[in-house]
């Protein structure tokens, strides 16, 4: 299975890196992505905005995006791509890594209610992680770009619960804790600027 | 040629990392939590080990009943501890009567009334060192029979409860765990009001002259003897037992009122009046017919707990919100009620508090415990314009008894005994330490 993603995937990368020797300074870029994110039973629609620099076939930045699967956050995270054939139109690679910060819709109410004030629900970020490979489709010598992309994206979720229990003897405030991992394709097109 | 082979490879690696990805798209969800289960013995087991033992540690005090020179105070879930409170500048612990599941006590002469889940057991404690079960009655509270999820037969009882800290999974699809944009499916958990943070109260008047006195218990207790009769509440009802022969009781009545009765928390017995405190409301139950009951009065509050005391003119009730707890609404205060008209109370003036829960009056003294804002003493001779005496700091208070001009306050941390004779100049006789376990 190695042997066929090497041939596939990283293959190109380097051949194509190899051939792409021209000098080139750093450029400052930005991306801009709608796209969907598919799950086991489930899609929903996703953005994400990445600015940083580009450098040759390489390209790095921050990110920020809005993730409303399962539960709705806003990812923070860096970001990685190697551009095929940087001056043509071509594949690339890239991949993301960050936090994932719940953005709570109100679902997960923070406080029992006006009259306890106590807390309910404690959200906490979580991991972000992405991979993948996209195709640049360029719009003029600047290297403007449509892009198209499909990636696997994981995003980890936590929550305590402060519930109240009886514990045999009295009641008692407890925290249960809640864990959802979310492993998704995502797709994705945009512009790169 | 190239740039088909190029579009061929690009194709391909789209269209191998899709498949790649897609078996491994998955959604998961985990929950870690402590549960507790039970630990079971059979009834006849546990009624042969009701017996005097020796003194415990006080842990998790309940309801507290005062006769005599002795107060009783429930373990909750456990039994009750015998306190030789002869002296109240030095009481002793005396000895630990083991009764399961045992949450309401009232005293009468001699004799100790206990409930063990769904049974009522009647001990004698003539000699505190030496109790000994003498009867039971069976199913006197069948509400009882679901514990926290179990079902229990007749003939079994749970005895303890053992923590296990527990990893479970949580399916994640369409109608379970975080789903869709936050929709929130959890399981089902029990929220609990903290109604077992209960001692008893006493309005200090001297009306019952009944040949074996009952002891004094208060504004949060379920249990409650008028003359010869044993009132208890539960969740919806009230039953009335007849304990004319002490260690004989006989069930004779149970009331079901109407829905707003669908959460009762305490009893309060008072001349021929019973005032019943529910979530939504107080209820003046008259008892001219003891073995009948017949409700007189309602007065309507706010969806909060209520302990309640009363004197011949006036109903004093606490209200207040909870901490996470059912005591949904948003309302801490004292409201003075008239009941010259029984059948019509009306409310006089209202209070702020902070969290207030049992309360007490001796004359015109009235004591409320303020949850963490501590003991509060007023001067209650014009209900229209209560003043405020004094205010002892203690954590968490629960409840009160004043009994011969001694305070008995439940708190955070202790048991504790004030003297208050000398109404500008009271001092603290004594603590009892509960150790939180």
């Amino acid at each position: 299975m190695k042997k066929i993603v090497f041939l596939f995937v990283i293959s190109p990368v380097v051949l194509t890196a190899q051939s792409n020797k021209q000098k080139e300074k750093i450029h400052y870029t930005g991306s801009y992505q709608l796209g969907i994110i598919v799950g086991k039973d489930y899609t929903t629609f996703g953005a994400q905005m990445i600015q940083g620099i580009r450098y040759k076939n390489f390209q790095t930045g921050v990110g920020v995006a809005l993730d409303p699967y399962g539960f709705r956050t806003v990812p923070l995270f860096g970001h990685f791509s190697y551009a095929m054939r940087p001056q043509k139109n071509s594949i690339y690679v890239y991949g993301d890594g960050g936090i994932s910060i719940p953005w709570n819709n109100g679902s997960l109410p923070e406080k029992y209610d006006n009259s306890t004030h106590d807390d309910w629900h404690n959200l906490f970020a979580g991991l972000y992680a992405e991979g993948g490979v996209g195709y640049n489709i360029l719009l003029n010598k600047k290297r403007n770009a449509i892009t198209l992309n499909t990636g696997y994206s994981y995003k980890r979720f936590k929550y305590d619960e402060n519930v109240y229990i009886w514990n045999g003897f009295e009641t008692v405030q407890q925290a249960d804790h809640y864990i959802f991992d979310y492993r998704r394709l995502v797709f994705r097109v945009g512009l790169s600027l | 040629m190239k740039k088909i082979y190029n579009i061929l490879q690009t194709t391909c690696s789209v269209i191998l990392m899709t498949m790649l990805f897609t078996t491994c798209v998955k959604d998961s969800g985990m929950k870690k939590t402590t549960v507790f289960t039970p630990v079971f013995k059979t009834s006849n087991e546990v009624r042969a080990s009701i017996k005097s033992d020796n003194a415990e540690q006080i842990s998790h005090p309940g309801k507290i009943y005062v006769l005599g020179n002795y107060i009783f105070m429930n373990e909750i879930g456990k039994g009750v501890h015998i306190i030789d409170n002869s002296n109240p500048a030095s009481p002793v612990n005396k000895a630990f009567i083991n009764i399961p599941g045992n949450e309401d006590i009232a005293v009468k002469g001699n004799t100790l009334y206990a409930d063990c889940f769904t049974d009522l057991m009647v001990i004698d404690i003539s000699d505190p060192s030496n109790v000994s079960l003498k009867t039971y009655v069976p199913n006197m509270f069948p509400d009882r029979q679901y514990v926290f999820g179990y079902m229990l037969d007749t003939n079994t009882v749970i005895i303890n409860w053992v923590a296990h800290d527990t990893v479970m999974d949580i399916n994640v699809s369409e109608g379970a765990g975080i789903w869709r944009n936050g929709n929130f499916y959890s399981g089902i958990y029990t929220m609990v009001d903290d109604v077992f943070f209960a001692a008893a109260s006493y309005d200090g008047s001297k009306n019952n002259a009944s040949p074996a006195p009952a002891g004094v218990g208060g504004s949060m207790a379920r249990f409650a003897i008028l003359n010869d009769y044993l009132y208890s509440v539960t969740d919806s009802r009230l039953n009335v037992i007849n304990i004319i022969h002490e260690e004989q009781p006989e069930w004779v009545n149970t009331i079901t009122p109407d829905d707003r009765f669908a959460t009762i928390e305490t009893i309060y017995p008072f001349k021929n009046k019973l005032f019943v405190g529910s979530q939504t409301a107080m209820f003046i139950y008259s008892v001219d017919n003891p073995s009948a009951p017949v409700l007189e009065g309602t007065f309507n509050h706010a969806r909060v707990c209520d302990p309640v005391i009363a004197d011949d003119n006036y109903a004093f009730v606490t209200l207040r919100s909870g901490g996470g707890t059912i005591c949904h609404d948003d309302v801490n205060q004292l409201d003075v009620l008239d009941i010259h008209n029984i059948s019509n109370p009306t409310l006089i003036k209202s209070y702020p508090l902070s969290n207030p829960h049992g309360l007490s009056k001796d004359e015109n003294i009235l004591f409320v415990c303020d949850g963490d804002d501590g003991l509060k003493i007023f001067e209650a001779a014009d209900v229209r314009n209560i003043q405020q005496l004094k205010k002892i700091e203690l954590p968490e208070t629960f409840d009160v008894i004043c009994y011969n001009k001694i305070a008995i306050v439940s708190a955070k941390g202790g048991l504790y005994q004030y003297d208050y004779s000398n109404i500008t100049d009271i001092k603290l006789l004594s603590k009892i330490v509960i150790t939180q376990q």
